[in-house]
């Protein structure tokens, strides 16, 4: 598929977690979508770079631990979403549960994932300005693609 | 692909699905898909209903 813009992304949550962790498993589930989405931020994992320089020789590179990456949509809020309603139950404090995650592109792409949200926090700015929330997802699994 | 199995659901408060673009009223007693159900169910927004709950109404749409 070509390039394309961003407009029609659209991000689901679901409180339910796939029973394998690949394409099937996670389309398999009831995702809620998250309303008022401004932006969601990159998506991909990030592996740290560990280095070895012997006596002899060009400098090794190798790969260390993997970062499977975060979240941080813009939204604007709304109380009566059940998406925004359900990843605000999922930034409590004392919530530890993983929340399983769709994305999906306006060219029919997808992407999945597991997560626990980290804060939702509200922005009040200026009268001429909705107000924002900015909640932070934190993956904790593999980023699946669809085929 | 086969109809997903649908749960009798009363509505606690108000809200919408975004990606359905349905809202449910608060205190509608509605046919809910199961997967569905669970995820507004994790957020407080549904609950099952129960005999002494009214009839099932209608799912609302927009205009």
């Amino acid at each position: 598929m070509g390039s394309t813009t961003a407009a029609g992304t659209i991000i689901g949550i679901s409180a339910a977690h796939p029973a394998t962790e690949d394409e099937t498993g996670y389309s398999a589930l009831t995702y809620t979508t998250i309303g008022g989405v401004e932006k969601l931020g990159a998506i991909g994992a990030a592996t740290a770079k560990v280095e070895f320089q012997p006596l002899s020789g060009a400098k090794e590179k190798h790969k260390g631990s993997t970062d499977y990456g975060s979240l941080q949509p813009s939204i604007a809020h709304d109380e009566e979403d059940a998406g925004q309603t359900l990843l605000r139950t999922a930034a409590e404090p004392d919530n530890n549960a993983l929340y399983s995650f769709e994305v999906t592109y306006p060219n029919g792409e997808q992407r999945w994932s597991q997560g626990r949200a980290f804060g939702y926090p509200e922005t009040v700015d200026g009268a001429d300005s909705i107000i924002m929330a900015n909640p932070t997802i934190e993956f904790s699994k593999k980023v699946v693609k669809s085929a | 692909m086969t109809d997903p199995a649908k749960k009798k659901a009363y509505i606690i408060r108000t809200f919408k699905d975004a990606g359905t673009d349905k809202t449910f009223a608060a205190g509608a007693i509605e046919q809910i898909d199961a997967g569905a159900f669970g995820n507004y169910e994790a957020c407080g927004f549904v609950r099952a209903a129960t005999a002494e709950d009214g009839k099932v109404t209608a799912p609302k749409t927009p205009a």
